[in-house]
């Protein structure tokens, strides 16, 4: 990801080229006539002002938002996209170009870093529900992204799939796409959704769940969340464990899917948009956190994007079942991160159990 | 060897110099201009089709603004479900103007609410479904600046589904009434890149592409990659060189981005450049190994006469130049063996004539016979005829031999035997005239009897002992030896007579080197004279002698043996 001059051709070459053309101008052999022509004509330049963006989230979400925010605050943005828990090591480690935004990450990923993020409350903080307000200082709400199972209808026809413990169907054996909780955020949500759901609110009660739940992967475990539900659009799987935009944009655009909201309760976490410490353009980087949380951004991811908003102001989205329809849970914040390291441990040992088996 | 060397790298120089050196750089240069003529029109064509985009779009921007604002101006338009008759004269109006565009432009008449009043379209693009009040796309556009026209790019993103809007927001007064919005989706544009072979790239400020004429200058985002949209003219993109040239249109609005695939045109221009090299290379190797050849056969001739000339100058007359070709060498090869002919003609002339004059001086010389002697001996023999008639009976043989053997002109050569038993005749006559007085030995080697010497050498040898040794003195010993010494015959007659002072020695050394015989010595210069005549200036006779101490003589000559005897 280069910014600025492009790279490459080397500096002997231009020369060359140019004083090739320069010269055959000069020999005065063409007939075009052409008259004083400058070779090194370059009007256009890169906008001035710049952003860097880490996100996790789906292109086709990613697209919408940030071109609108070009358009209307002229700052360049400049995207780069991953994992939810790779993105994170890369604004650890520094690597170029240094991230501004950080946007996107379930709250229950990104809150065990947010070392990594300098303090910025956004201008629309008044209007942002209770539950969902930047309490830390530095982790500003973007959108409340409730984990459901993706199901392909064409694949399901004969197998109910109304929660997670349909999941255990062997009719659905190696048929589950998951992504590792290590490496997706909506993959660690679901990893804790099923231990407080399938535990009766006690995570510890859930593993039981979890083993059962592991045998019936198959040793399947994918590295992306994109590839859960796209897999299942294609019709590569029949389920999918994935977050409510992934599969609602399918749905939406009348796929063969349909979205379950698990009748043994779904979590619902929020996601963040944090600014980085030390952005080199902070400035650009608070317009940015203000323009995702404003009324007109939100009212679109609502709208058309499928996400339900932070905002008071801003009603549940079209097609989406209200969040009263199916049973919510709460989780601990503080307890999931603080036994992440160890959950997702003891998801690996489980896994790896059932795939020596 | 330096010189002939010269001379023909000289001639080579000359062959590089005229053929080789401007055949190189004139073709270089020729490549050089080639790729710059095929470069400059991939150029033009380059730039051209860049104007020509940017020019139709802004033509086209501007008329759709011109019937906007025309539109703005119809009345009713606004005022909810238009009757059928005004519906169609409206319709009448839109499309007049949407045709008078030149490209298939769809139009939008949307209320306050944005829900559509009139559209040529029955779908409305998910771009303009914005909730009222919310500031997106067009509208965020249309509210910042009413009353004036916008253009924005909606849907840059996506893949399919890339459209320009030109949108008005209406009002009457502070009271919003609706929007104007003419759309061009990127496939009614799409034609205007196919104009031109150069690929042509249109995208908002930010990158996000309205037309592209090859999607991999695009992300996956369909954007412009940033690479090409910060590149230099001369852009290196996916290992491919191209020629780029950019220009803002339509007030910044857009940019249009014209990338021309020089790639080839660079390969294969320095392929056959390094292919024109290697040609040259071989053909400088080729003219370099026939020049060399062509000059060694050219210049063979003349090196030819060179090297005749060289061993002329060394003394060797006997080689003749050869030269085949028929061209100027051979008249100056034929001149100069004529000249070398003659002169050698010349030189054997010279050399006969001298021999002649040398064997005439000889025979006059070796016939001197000392007429003192003869005139001594004539009186000691007359003398004798009364003491000792028997004596002088025996002198007189001995004379007449000695006199036959001088006077016998028929060989200059003897042997060393033969000019002894000569010499004893002489010898006779002189123990005869000096009796006691004088004694002599004669001591010779045996290996040196056969040696051939000139005739009548040994007796002036001894006659001129006898002549100046005595002095004051009344008795004289001479002794006469010779031996082979290093190769030579070593003659030494020795005295112990009275010698002479060092200015007489001194004087007798330049009479024996003087060309006319002396009036005094002339024995010894008789001796001296034919000895260099007949063997050269190596030999001859060598004086020393100490006043008081005697005289020795050395005559010096080749050891050449009398063949018959070997």
């Amino acid at each position: 990801m280069t910014t600025g001059r492009g790279r490459g051709t080397s500096r002997f070459l231009q020369v060359f080229l140019t004083a090739a053309v320069l010269g055959a101008a000069a020999a005065g052999v063409s007939g075009c006539g052409s008259g004083k022509q400058e070779l090194a004509v370059r009007e256009t330049v890169l906008p001035e002002r710049e952003l860097v963006v880490y996100c996790p989230h789906p292109q086709d979400f990613i697209d919408p938002i940030v071109s609108e925010f070009e358009a209307q605050t002229g700052i360049s943005v400049l995207v780069c996209s991953g994992g939810t828990g790779e993105l994170l090591d890369q604004v650890a480690q520094g690597q170029e170009p240094l991230c501004d935004i950080f946007w996107g990450g379930s709250l229950s990923i990104t809150s065990p870093r947010r070392d990594l993020f300098a303090p910025y409350t956004s201008a629309n903080e008044g209007l942002v529900r209770e539950e969902f307000q930047n309490r830390e200082g530095n982790m500003t709400r973007f959108t409340d992204v409730p984990s459901v199972i993706m199901v392909n209808t064409n694949l399901t026809e004969d197998i109910p799939v109304k929660g997670y413990e349909d999941l255990l169907n062997p009719k659905l054996k190696g048929r589950i796409a998951m992504c590792d909780p290590s490496a997706s955020s909506s993959a660690w949500e679901h990893l804790i959704n099923m231990l407080y759901a399938m535990g009766d609110g006690d995570p510890e009660q859930g593993w039981d769940y979890v083993e059962r739940f592991c045998e019936n992967l198959d040793g399947t475990l994918l590295e992306r969340s994109s590839q859960v539900y796209e897999g299942v659009a294609s019709g590569q799987y029949a389920v999918g464990l994935t977050f409510e935009e992934g599969g609602a944009r399918y749905v939406k655009t009348g796929g063969p899917v349909r979205l379950v909201y698990m009748e043994e309760g779904v979590l619902s976490t929020p996601d963040v948009v944090c600014v980085a410490k030390n952005a080199p353009h902070p400035e650009e980087a608070g317009t940015f956190v203000d323009f995702v949380t404003g009324w007109d951004a939100q009212s679109i991811i609502a709208g058309t994007l499928n996400r339900r908003s932070v905002r008071t102001d801003v009603d549940e989205p079209e097609g989406l079942p209200d969040k009263s329809s199916f049973p919510s849970i709460e989780s601990s914040l503080e307890l999931v991160t603080g036994r992440r390291e160890e959950w997702l441990e003891r998801f690996a040992e489980i896994y790896e159990k059932e795939l020596s088996e | 060897m330096k010189k002939e060397q010269y001379f023909r790298e000289e001639l080579q120089r000359l062959f590089m110099g005229l053929a080789i050196v401007p055949a190189v750089s004139i073709t270089l240069i020729c490549c050089f201009i080639f790729m710059g003529l095929l470069l400059k029109s991939r150029w033009e064509e380059n730039t051209g089709q860049r104007d020509y985009i940017t020019e139709v779009l802004e033509q086209t921007m501007a008329a759709c603004s011109r019937e906007l604002e025309r539109l703005e101006t119809f009345p009713g338009l606004f005022d909810g479900e238009p009757d059928p008759a005004g519906r169609s004269e409206i319709f009448e109006e839109l499309y007049r103007a949407t045709n008078g565009l030149g490209y298939e432009a769809d139009f939008y008449i949307l209320d306050a609410n944005r829900q559509v009043i009139l559209s040529d379209q029955a779908a409305v693009p998910s771009a303009l479904k914005v909730a009222p009040g919310v500031s997106w796309g067009i509208f965020a556009a249309m509210e910042e600046t009413p009353g004036q026209t916008v253009l924005r790019l909606l849907d840059g993103y996506k893949q399919e589904g890339a459209m320009l809007a030109l949108g008005r927001a209406v009002s009457q007064g502070d009271q919003l009434l609706g929007y104007l919005i003419f759309t061009l989706d990127h496939t009614a544009m799409q034609p205007l890149l196919e104009r031109s072979a150069a690929q042509a790239v249109v995208t908002d400020p930010y990158g996000w592409a309205y037309l592209c004429g090859n999607s991999s200058f695009l992300t996956d985002s369909h954007q412009l990659s940033k690479d090409i949209r910060g590149g230099d003219t001369w852009l290196s993109y996916h290992r491919h060189l191209y020629l780029l040239s950019a220009r803002p249109a339509c007030g910044g609005q857009l940019f249009v981005y014209v990338l021309s695939d020089v790639h080839n045109i660079v390969i294969s221009l320095a392929l056959n450049a390094a292919l024109v090299i290697t040609a040259l290379f071989i053909m400088t190797i080729w003219v370099f190994v026939t020049t060399r050849k062509v000059t060694e056969k050219k210049t063979a001739d003349f090196y030819r006469i060179l090297e005749v000339m060289d061993q002329g100058r060394q003394g060797n007359l006997d080689c003749r130049v050869q030269v085949d070709s028929n061209n100027e060498f051979k008249t100056i090869a034929d001149a100069y063996n004529g000249m070398i002919g003659s002169l050698r003609q010349q030189m054997e002339n010279n050399s006969r004539m001298a021999e002649l004059v040398a064997l005439s001086q000889n025979r006059q010389l070796e016939s001197q016979f000392n007429p003192h002697f003869l005139y001594n001996t004539l009186e000691n023999i007359r003398y004798m005829c009364r003491i000792e008639p028997e004596t002088a009976s025996r002198m007189i043989f001995c004379l007449s031999g000695l006199l036959r053997y001088s006077l016998d002109s028929s060989r200059t050569e003897v042997t060393l035997r033969e000019d002894l038993d000569h010499l004893n005749n002489y010898l006779t006559i002189l123990t005869y005239r000096f009796g006691t007085r004088l004694t002599c030995t004669v001591d010779v080697e045996e290996s040196t009897l056969d040696c051939r010497i000139p005739k009548l050498v040994l007796q002036p040898m001894i006659e001129n002992s006898v002549k100046y040794g005595f002095g004051n003195g009344d008795r004289l010993t001479v002794e006469l030896k010779a031996y082979i010494h290093e190769g030579h015959l070593v003659m030494i007659c020795r005295d112990d007579g009275a010698g002479m002072t060092p200015a007489a020695l001194s004087e007798l050394g330049r009479l024996l080197e003087q060309k006319e015989p002396p009036g005094r010595h002339s024995g010894l210069y008789n001796i001296h004279r034919r000895i260099q005549l007949l063997y050269g200036h190596l030999y001859g006779v060598e004086i020393r002698s100490t006043e008081g101490h005697g005289t020795t003589l050395i005559v010096n000559l080749p050891v050449r043996r009398e063949e018959s005897l070997c």
